[in-house]
């Protein structure tokens, strides 16, 4: 016997039954469902029903998160239900190719819990389809570290190398970097890859190096190079396409998009020994120098001076931390300035960190602070290095300051830079470079250089002018001369006079030709005279005077007459010499 | 006659009363500096500044008075300006800095293309008076290659003073040239820091909705006076480079 139920009874079970219908449940869509390595995956959860509850996701094992969870809420109809849907919706991209399984994602709300089904998503590498098996061995690419043993904290290069035997694109696109878990890692800039030739397992290949970077390891025990992936098109040669008269000699190619990677390689990080490990190890690996250096030996009271700290070296230099500065109590200190200059290169990472620190001396007095220390163990002699920085020493004068500027508390900046006392001021308005001192600093060297270049034109213009005046006066001191030579005739000092007479008409010719001292020499004088348009009479004329000169220097010759006709001549040449050299 | 001096006084006391005035001032402003009286501090050092004196370390000193009243705009107003009169003033580099972490977290400066940058940073290594000092001592040193030129003992010496000072000569031209150029810079205001705890910026005056609320301490660029407007150029990484109009009242020029 069926029960009897009343109308308005059917209506509220009706009503609970709906409601139980409107399903409280999680799904799970995937969007696209097959996909290639270099493909984004979308995966969205909906809650249906589940207001306030937030599914725990899996962990998305063999993916990349890229974004997510990225949380929507609608409403929507549903056999005239209404259905609340929350949806979380992540980004994935592949980190390897084959059948990947997307976990369930799990809910609770009110003591019942709900999960999604696993959901398998096939990854599949670009391109070349069928003929990746037979590239395999004609294009590939090896990560090859440096070294497969370091020290925690040690840098090491890895090259990634192509190798080919096959034409290739020449630009290979980087469809997934390495991600290199356990190391920290600095790019080093690959310039112009080249090409060369290798024999790798008895086959020939062209190679090149299309990365590089330079690795810390950062934990020890055993770490892994990950894999990079590349992309790019290669040529084939097609397969039974050959079959054209017209391209029988020319072998068929085949374009291919071909994606591979490198094998992962395993590296043993060693611990850093225990032994002699200074207790303020900076973790440091490498070769460093380090110095320590005051802006000021001596300073003022309250005024700030510079503490610069340098580290140099090769290694991991962007790692290093502000050292421990013990100081004066009643000091203040203020964060270190730090820069830096890093250089990458095939030799690995190196350059220096500078540590520039403001101190402020607020009692007077000399100092000498605390020697600073820098610890790394060094690579090469395998051993802990401990450095110390040279004697800072500083004698601060003036009164004794209190702190002024230190306020205490959370909200005053314990930083702000204090006060400077008794500031010189000058005329707003005034500014060395507009004012006519500058302009008189500017004009005076030109006005002197013009003085410099005037004078150096008269010293120029005198020199000329008294070669000139020699020239001139030469006609007379040669007559004043002869005067001379024909007194020493009459005291009877006949030798005296002959060297007299050639005397005179040397210092005559070395006047009209700026001759030196040096220059008495008559093929010289016949020479130049001749170049002056010189007669053959006139250079006899000379030669003669000049032998009778000579001879008398060797034969003593009388007073006579003979003497008496070498004045009239030596005065004839003048005169002749004259009238040829200075025409009127 | 009488009258004559009475006028003469009159107009030499004013002048007599600056001239005396900043020394004792700045020394009244530093005391109240340190006893934390900071608003009268601001009171004396602003007086010297009203008296027509000026320098990068009274800027400086306004500015850390401002910044320790909690005035963050001003503040940054005036280590803008003791750094437009002293490029190399560290300390009022570093204390803008912690003024400008206070305010404008929203604008972030647009980086500047590397040589751009470099270039910048050079001219801005010196004062107009630095670059001017440099183009003097430059040209000392080409009036000496000169001397050497006109008067060397050899040839060789003679060569090395003439292209010697051509070359310093040209370097002494070019730092002349830098130096007129920051001096322009100094004598005109070029930027402008908002004080208003927030300003709008509007398309045209009349326009009723602003285009975009500059916060306290913004820096922009200045480029034309229109009555109570400024025409400015607004430079941040998020919005690129935005013209507008703000209110001069809610300007301060740098």
């Amino acid at each position: 016997m069926m029960p009897r139920i009343s109308g308005p009874a059917v209506l509220i079970l009706l009503a609970l039954a709906a409601h139980r219908l409107a399903a409280q449940q999680i799904t799970v869509l995937v969007n696209p469902s097959s996909l290639t390595i270099n493909d984004d995956l979308e995966v969205v959860f909906q809650l249906e029903n589940l207001q306030g509850a937030v599914p725990a996701f899996p962990d998305f094992a063999g993916f990349d998160k890229r974004s997510g969870p990225t949380r929507r809420s609608s409403m929507k109809m549903a056999d005239g239900q209404v259905v609340n849907v929350t949806s979380f919706s992540f980004i994935l991209k592949p980190l390897k190719s084959g059948k990947l399984t997307i976990q369930p994602a799990r809910v609770t709300l009110n003591g019942a819990s709900y999960a999604t089904q696993p959901v398998e998503v096939e990854v599949a590498m670009p391109g070349a389809g069928g003929r990746s098996a037979e590239l395999r061995d004609l294009v590939f690419l090896r990560a090859i570290p440096a070294r497969s043993e370091v020290f925690e904290g040690e840098q090491f290069l890895v090259s990634y190398k192509v190798y080919r035997r096959i034409s290739t694109q020449n630009q290979f696109n980087p469809l997934r970097t390495a991600a290199n878990e356990g190391f920290w890692e600095e790019n080093i800039p690959v310039r112009n890859p080249v090409w060369t030739r290798e024999r790798y397992r008895g086959q020939e290949y062209e190679t090149t190096v299309v990365k590089q970077d330079a690795l810390f390891a950062q934990r020890n025990g055993q770490l892994f190079i990950d894999s990079l992936i590349l992309g790019c098109r290669v040529s084939l040669p097609a397969p039974g396409r050959n079959t054209n008269i017209f391209n029988q000699f020319v072998p068929a190619t085949e374009e291919v998009y071909y994606t591979f990677g490198n094998a992962r390689v395993p590296i043993r990080v060693n611990p850093l020994p225990a032994a002699g490990r200074p207790a303020d190890f900076s973790g440091l690996t490498g070769q460093f120098a380090f110095s320590a250096r005051l802006s000021a030996s001596e300073a003022q009271t309250g005024s700030p001076i510079q503490l610069t700290v340098r580290i140099e070296g090769k290694g991991n230099i962007q790692k290093i931390n502000p050292l421990d500065l013990k100081l004066p109590e009643d000091w203040e200190l203020y964060d270190p300035e730090i820069r830096d200059s890093i250089s990458r290169s095939a030799s690995g990472i190196s350059g220096w960190r500078t540590f520039t620190y403001t101190l402020v001396p607020l009692s007077p007095g000399e100092f000498r602070l605390p020697e600073l220390r820098f610890s790394f163990f060094d690579l090469n002699a395998r051993r802990y290095v401990e450095l110390k920085s040279n004697a800072l020493q500083v004698r601060v004068s003036g009164a004794a300051r209190r702190r002024s500027d230190t306020l205490a508390g959370a909200s005053a900046p314990r930083e702000l830079l204090p006060l400077e006392p008794g500031v010189q001021v000058a005329r707003a308005g005034y500014s060395f470079a507009g004012s006519a001192g500058y302009a008189a600093l500017m004009a005076a060297p030109l006005l002197m250089l013009g003085l410099l270049a005037a004078r150096r034109r008269r010293l120029d213009r005198e020199a000329a002018d008294q070669a000139g005046t020699r020239s001139r006066k030469a006609e007379s001191a040669a007559q004043r001369q002869l005067a001379a030579a024909l007194a020493l005739l009459e005291q009877q000092r006949v030798r005296d006079f002959y060297a007299e007479i050639a005397r005179t008409v040397w210092q005559y010719l070395s006047h009209k030709f700026s001759l030196g001292a040096s220059a008495h020499r008559r093929e010289l004088a016949e020479e130049l005279l001749r170049g002056r348009g010189a007669s053959d009479a006139l250079v006899q004329q000379l030669h003669s005077l000049l032998d009778a000169c000579e001879l008398a220097a060797f034969a003593p010759v009388g007073p006579g007459p003979e003497a008496r006709s070498a004045y009239d001549r030596a005065l004839a040449l003048i005169t002749d010499l004259e009238a040829l050299l200075e025409p009127a | 006659m009488n009258r004559l001096l009475l006028a003469a006084i009159c107009a030499l006391l004013p002048l007599t009363a600056l001239a005396a005035a900043p020394e004792d001032l700045i020394r009244e402003a530093d005391a109240a500096y340190t006893a934390g009286q900071y608003e009268l501090a601001l009171a004396r050092y602003d007086s010297v500044l009203r008296g027509g004196w000026t320098s990068a370390g009274l800027h400086y000193n306004l500015g850390n008075c401002h910044y320790r009243l909690l005035h963050t705009g001003p503040a940054i107003l005036h280590y803008e300006k003791a750094l437009k009169l002293a490029p190399r003033h560290a300390a009022a580099r570093q204390n803008l800095r912690l003024a400008l972490r206070r305010v404008n977290e929203a604008q972030e400066p647009v980086p500047d293309l590397f040589i751009q940058a470099w270039l910048s940073r050079l001219y801005l290594q010196f004062s107009s008076a630095g670059w001017a000092w440099l183009s003097v001592m430059l040209l000392w040193a080409a009036l000496g290659g000169g001397a050497l030129f006109l008067f060397g003992p050899a040839p060789r010496w003679k060569r090395i003073g003439f292209f010697g000072g051509i070359l310093l000569l040209l370097l002494a031209l070019t730092c002349a040239g830098l130096a007129r150029s920051r001096l322009s810079d100094e004598r005109s205001s070029r930027y402008g820091i908002v004080l208003a705890s927030s300003a709008f910026l509007k398309e045209t005056p009349e326009s009723p909705a602003p285009l975009l609320t500059l916060y306290e301490g913004y820096k922009v660029e200045l480029h034309a006076y229109q009555g109570e407007w400024r025409k400015v150029l607004l430079r941040d990484a998020a919005h690129g480079a935005v013209w507008g109009f703000v209110l001069a009242s809610e300007l301060g020029e740098i």
